[in-house]
C-alpha cells in the first residue's frame, strides 16, 4: 500500500471570490513507503501547496489526500496524520520556537505527550542523525543556515515521522549548507527508511532521487526516473526549469557538435565521458 | 580609482558577551571598471565590509576613500553621506523585503527624491531604471509591488537603486532565494548593468560558480581578513586552502583537473563553465584535425567548425 | 540597535546560573518589594554591594550591570529633577516663581534615582542568568494554580517563548531595514517628532510585512510538530529545588528582614547614623551656598 495517495485533489485559494487562484488541479499520485522522491517546478508551480496538502495543513478544495489510508480530512486523525508526515519549511529562522536546541527539539514530542525518558533518548537521536549534538545547549543565533535547516529537520524527526517533506528547504542555502541538508536527508531515506518528499526548484537535487516528478501549472507534468525527466531538457526549458548544471553542459556541448552523450548528470560521469571523446 | 580601503578595522559589540571583531586591518583597492566579486563563508566580514563603502558603517579604526569622499572614525568633517550614497548604490540580501510604497513607481521614486532631485528628473530616471530591470514600465509603474513575482519583486528593488544612478553598484547575494529562471534573470541583468550602466560592480556571492560567471577578479574573505585577492587562476589553485575556509572552487575547475588527472590538459584560463565550454570544442576540434591529418581521411563528418 | 543589553542573557557556569528559575523569580520579586522600603543611605550602600556581590558569583562583568541603567539615564534624571523641583517639604534652599528647592526633595530626588537603579540592576541579573527557556518554565510552573480558573497558562507561556525567542530577530531584521532604506538615501532621525514618525514608514511597513510572513510560517510550523494534539502534555526538563535554593532563600530573606529593620527599627537613618546625617548636611550645604 502506497504511503501517501492523493485522488483528483485540487486546491484553490480564495475559492469563490473575483481573485481565486487554483494552485492545484485535479492531481492523482501515490508514494511509495521509503522512497526518495523530488517535486520540481518553478514558483507558482503548485509544489507548495501540493506539499501543504500532504499533512492537512491545507484540504483540498475538491479530491482527497490520505495517509496510510487516513483521510486528512478527518479532523480527528489530524494529528495521527502530523506524526507521520513530518514537515521542514523554507525559512530556518521561522521554525524554532525556543531559544536553546535541545528545547526545540523537544518541542515536538512534548506536545504529544511522550514519557521524559523517551524524549531525552529523541532529542540525542535526532541531533545525531543530523550531526549537530555538540550544538545540544547552543543557541541558533550565529548558526549558518545549513546548521539552522538541519536542526529544523531534527525537530521534525523527534515526532518520529515514517515521511519527510522537504518543502523548498534548501532555497535560502548556500551551495555548502544546501549539500549539508541533502546529504542528510539521504541518510535518513537509506538508513531510517524514511520517505523523503523533497519539494525544490535545483534540478541537481533530484540527482540520487528514486523518482523526480515536474509541476507545471498546477498539475504534473512529468513523472519518470531523473535521467528520463532530464532527457527532455527542451520542454524543462520551456516549463522555466533547468537540467543539472553538467547536463546542461553536455547539451550545449552537442550542439556545437562534439558527439557527447547528453544523458550525463554527474560531475565524474561528464568527466569520463570527455576521456572517451579527448 | 573608485575606492581605496586603508587599514580598515571594526569590532561589533566591544565590551559585552558577544563581542566580535568583524574586520581586521583590511587593504583593498577597487579601480573604475572593476567587476569585483567579495567570497567568504557566513561571518567572514565580508558584509560588514560593504557597508563601509557607503557610509552605513563608520570606520572605527582606518578610513575608505570613496572617489573624492573621505570616511575616517573623526567627528570632522562631516563626510557628505548623500552624496555618498548617491554615488555608490547597494542592494542588500533579499531587496525586495525593503519595498514599501503603494505603488512599484513610488517604490523606485523614493532613492531620487531622497536624493532632493526635482518632478521631472525623478519621473525620467524611474522610468529609466524600471526598464532597465525589463519591466514594462507602463504596465508596472502603478502596481503594488506585493502583487508581482518573486523575481520581478527584486527587479523592481533593483531598480530602486540604479534610479540613483551610482557610479559604483554593490550587491550582497543578488540571486539568493530565487529559482532557476528568476536567478538567471538577474545574472543576466547584472552583466547588462555593467555594460551599461554603471561601470563598476562589486558582488557578494555564495555561489563560486555563479560568480566566476562575470567577475573579473576575486577577493577572498576569511575570519575578518582578506585571505586572497590574487589572479583568479592561481586562487583555484588553492583548492585546499579554500576547502579549509569553507569555500568550493568552481565545478569548471574541478573538471578541468580531474581530466588533467586522467592526461587531458585543456588549453587556456578556465574559471567558469564558459571557459570550460570553449575549452573542450577547441580540444576537439583539434584532435579531430589531428586525427585527420594522421589519417589523411577528411571524408567522414570533416566539416570544420 | 545592537546596544540593548536589558534582557539579554548571558551564557556563564556559575552558581547563580544554575539556581531553580522560579526561585530567581520569587528572588526578584522580594527584591523589588525590598527596594521600595531602603530608606538610609547605608542600606543602599549595603544592597550594592550585595548586587555586586551576586554579580561577581555570576561571573558576569559589572560593566554589563551598569549599560543596563544607561538605557534608562533618561528616565532616571527625569525622575530626578521632577522630584527636586516640585518637592515641597523640608528647609527652602532655593526659590524662584512656583519652583522650590528643598533639601529633603534633594534628598528625595537622589534615593529615587538609586532606587530606581538598583531596580533595573536587580531585575536584569534575572534575564543575565536565566536563559528564556527556563524563565518561561519557571512562569509556566509559578502561574499552574491559574489554570484551575481557566487561565491558558501553557498557551501563554509558549507565545512568551516565541517573543523571546523572535525579539532577536526582528531587531536585527529592523536594523537591516533601516540600513537598506539609509543606503536608498532616506533619512530617518531628523525634523520634529511627525516627521520622525513619516520618516520612519518605510522601517515601520517592510517590518510589518516581514512579522506577517514570519507568523505564517511558523504557524504551519507549530502544526507540524503537533502543537496541541495531546491535553496531557509533558516536559523534557523538569524544574527542582535543590539545597542551594534554599541557601539563597535565606540569603535574599536576610536581606529582606535587614532593609525592614533598618527603616522601621533605626528609623531610617542608617545603622551608622552619622554617614546618612553627613551626606544629608553636604547636600543642603553645597546647594545652600
Amino acid at each position: 500500500m502506497p504511503i501517501i495517495q492523493l485522488q483528483n485533489v485540487s486546491y484553490t485559494y480564495n475559492a469563490g471570490s473575483r481573485d481565486k487562484v487554483e494552485a492545484v488541479k485535479d492531481v492523482t499520485l501515490q508514494i511509495e513507503e521509503g522512497s526518495f522522491v523530488a517535486l520540481v517546478g518553478h514558483n507558482g508551480s503548485g509544489k507548495s501547496t501540493l506539499a501543504k496538502l500532504l499533512n492537512g495543513l491545507l484540504l483540498p478544495t475538491s479530491g482527497s489526500v490520505s495517509v496510510y489510508g487516513i483521510d486528512t480530512k478527518r479532523s480527528e486523525s489530524i494529528y495521527e496524520i502530523r506524526k507521520n508526515v513530518g514537515m521542514v519549511f523554507q525559512n530556518p529562522d521561522n521554525q524554532m520556537i525556543a531559544s536553546i536546541v535541545e528545547d526545540d527539539i523537544a518541542f515536538g514530542p512534548e506536545n504529544l505527550g511522550v514519557e521524559r525518558e523517551e524524549i531525552i533518548r529523541r532529542v540525542d537521536w535526532a541531533l545525531e542523525k543530523v550531526g549537530m549534538s555538540e550544538h545540544k545547549k547552543g543557541t541558533p543565533f550565529k548558526m549558518s543556515g545549513g546548521q539552522k535547516q538541519r536542526l529544523a529537520i531534527a525537530g521534525v524527526l523527534a515526532i518520529k515521522p515514517r515521511v519527510l517533506v522537504l518543502d523548498e528547504s534548501t532555497a535560502m542555502l548556500d551551495p555548502r549548507g544546501r549539500r549539508e541538508v541533502m546529504q542528510v536527508a539521504k541518510e535518513l531515506n537509506r538508513q531510517e527508511g524514511i520517505t523523503v518528499i523533497n519539494i525544490t526548484h535545483y534540478m541537481d537535487e533530484a540527482l540520487g532521487a528514486d523518482r523526480l516528478i515536474v509541476m507545471n501549472e498546477g498539475k504534473i507534468v512529468l513523472d519518470d526516473t531523473p535521467s528520463k525527466v532530464f532527457a527532455q531538457h527542451e520542454y524543462l526549458k520551456s516549463i522555466k526549469l533547468s537540467v543539472p548544471p553538467v547536463t546542461a553542459l553536455a547539451v550545449r556541448l552537442a550542439e556545437q557538435g562534439v558527439p557527447i552523450d547528453t544523458a550525463v548528470t554527474t560531475k565524474e560521469e561528464l568527466v569520463e565521458e570527455l576521456c572517451r571523446l579527448l | 580609482m573608485s575606492i581605496v580601503v586603508k587599514n580598515l578595522s571594526f569590532t561589533y559589540g566591544t565590551g559585552t558577551a558577544y563581542q566580535k571583531k568583524a574586520l581586521d586591518d583590511i587593504n583593498l583597492v577597487i579601480n573604475e571598471g572593476d567587476f569585483v566579486g567579495i567570497v567568504g563563508h557566513t561571518g567572514s566580514g565580508k558584509s560588514t565590509f560593504i557597508q563601509h563603502l557607503n557610509g552605513l558603517i563608520k570606520p572605527q579604526e582606518g578610513e575608505v576613500q570613496v572617489f573624492d569622499i573621505l570616511l575616517t572614525n573623526a567627528k570632522k568633517p562631516k563626510p557628505d553621506l548623500r552624496r555618498l550614497r548617491g554615488s555608490v548604490g547597494m542592494v542588500f540580501q533579499y531587496p525586495e523585503y525593503q519595498l514599501f510604497e503603494e505603488s512599484v513607481y513610488k517604490d523606485v521614486a523614493f532613492g531620487p527624491k531622497n536624493l532632493g532631485l526635482n518632478d521631472e528628473e525623478i519621473k525620467e530616471r524611474v522610468k529609466e531604471a524600471i526598464e532597465l530591470v525589463g519591466l514594462d514600465y507602463e504596465k508596472v509603474k502603478d502596481r503594488a509591488p506585493f502583487e508581482l513575482s518573486g523575481g520581478q519583486k527584486r527587479r523592481v528593488a533593483i531598480a530602486g537603486i540604479i534610479a540613483m544612478r551610482p557610479k559604483v553598484l554593490i550587491l550582497d547575494e543578488p540571486s539568493a532565494g530565487l529559482d532557476p529562471y528568476g536567478k538567471e534573470q538577474i545574472l543576466s541583468l547584472i552583466t547588462r548593468l555593467k555594460k551599461d550602466v554603471c561601470p563598476t560592480i562589486v558582488v557578494i556571492s555564495h555561489d563560486i560558480d555563479e560568480i566566476t560567471r562575470f567577475a573579473s577578479r576575486i577577493v577572498v574573505f576569511n575570519e575578518s581578513k582578506i585571505a586572497y585577492d590574487i589572479p583568479m587562476e592561481e586562487l583555484f589553485e588553492k583548492e585546499e586552502e579554500l576547502t579549509a575556509m569553507g569555500l568550493d572552487i568552481p565545478t569548471a575547475v574541478k573538471i578541468k583537473n580531474d581530466l588533467a588527472k586522467k592526461g587531458i590538459g585543456l588549453q587556456g584560463q578556465i574559471v567558469n563553465e564558459n571557459d570550460l565550454e570553449k575549452a573542450i570544442i577547441n580540444a576537439y576540434n583539434s584532435k579531430r584535425v589531428d586525427k585527420n591529418a594522421i589519417d589523411d581521411n577528411p571524408g567522414d563528418g570533416g566539416e570544420e567548425v | 540597535m545592537k546596544d540593548v543589553t536589558f534582557g539579554q542573557y548571558y551564557p556563564a557556569e556559575s552558581v547563580i546560573h544554575r539556581l531553580d528559575a522560579r526561585a530567581k523569580i520569587i528572588f526578584s520579586l522580594l527584591y523589588m518589594i525590598g527596594i521600595f522600603f531602603v530608606a538610609s543611605y547605608t542600606m543602599y550602600l549595603a544592597v550594592f554591594i550585595f548586587l555586586v556581590s551576586v554579580v561577581a558569583l555570576a561571573k558576569i562583568p559589572l560593566k554589563l550591570l551598569f549599560k543596563s541603567v544607561k538605557a534608562i539615564l533618561f528616565i532616571l534624571f527625569f525622575t530626578a529633577i521632577i522630584n527636586v523641583l516640585f518637592y515641597k517639604q523640608g528647609n527652602v534652599l532655593v526659590e524662584w516663581w512656583i519652583i522650590r528647592i528643598t533639601d529633603e526633595g534633594i534628598n528625595f530626588a537622589i534615593k529615587m534615582m538609586l532606587r530606581l537603579s538598583l531596580l533595573v540592576m536587580g531585575t536584569s541579573l534575572l534575564t543575565f542568568t536565566t536563559t528564556p527557556t527556563a524563565l518561561t518554565d519557571a512562569i509556566e510552573s509559578l502561574l499552574k494554580p491559574l489554570t484551575y480558573i481557566k487561565v491558558p497558562v501553557h498557551d501563554l507561556a509558549i507565545i512568551m517563548s516565541i517573543a523571546l525567542r523572535f525579539i532577536p530577530g526582528l531587531i536585527e531584521e529592523t536594523d537591516k531595514i533601516m540600513m537598506a532604506q539609509k543606503a536608498r538615501g532616506a533619512n530617518l532621525d531628523t525634523g520634529n517628532f511627525v516627521q520622525k514618525i513619516k520618516a520612519m514608514l518605510p522601517v515601520l511597513i517592510p517590518l510589518f510585512v516581514s512579522a506577517f510572513r514570519r507568523a505564517d510560517e511558523l504557524a504551519d510550523a507549530l502544526d507540524s510538530r503537533c502543537y496541541n494534539a495531546s491535553p496531557n502534555r509533558t516536559k523534557m526538563k523538569v524544574l527542582k529545588y535543590e539545597w542551594r535554593d534554599l541557601v539563597a532563600l535565606i540569603i535574599v530573606v536576610a536581606l529582606f528582614v535587614a532593609i525592614l529593620l533598618d527603616k522601621y527599627l533605626i528609623g531610617g537613618e542608617g545603622i551608622f547614623v552619622g554617614i546618612d546625617r553627613l551626606i544629608a548636611q553636604l547636600i543642603s550645604g553645597m546647594v545652600g551656598r
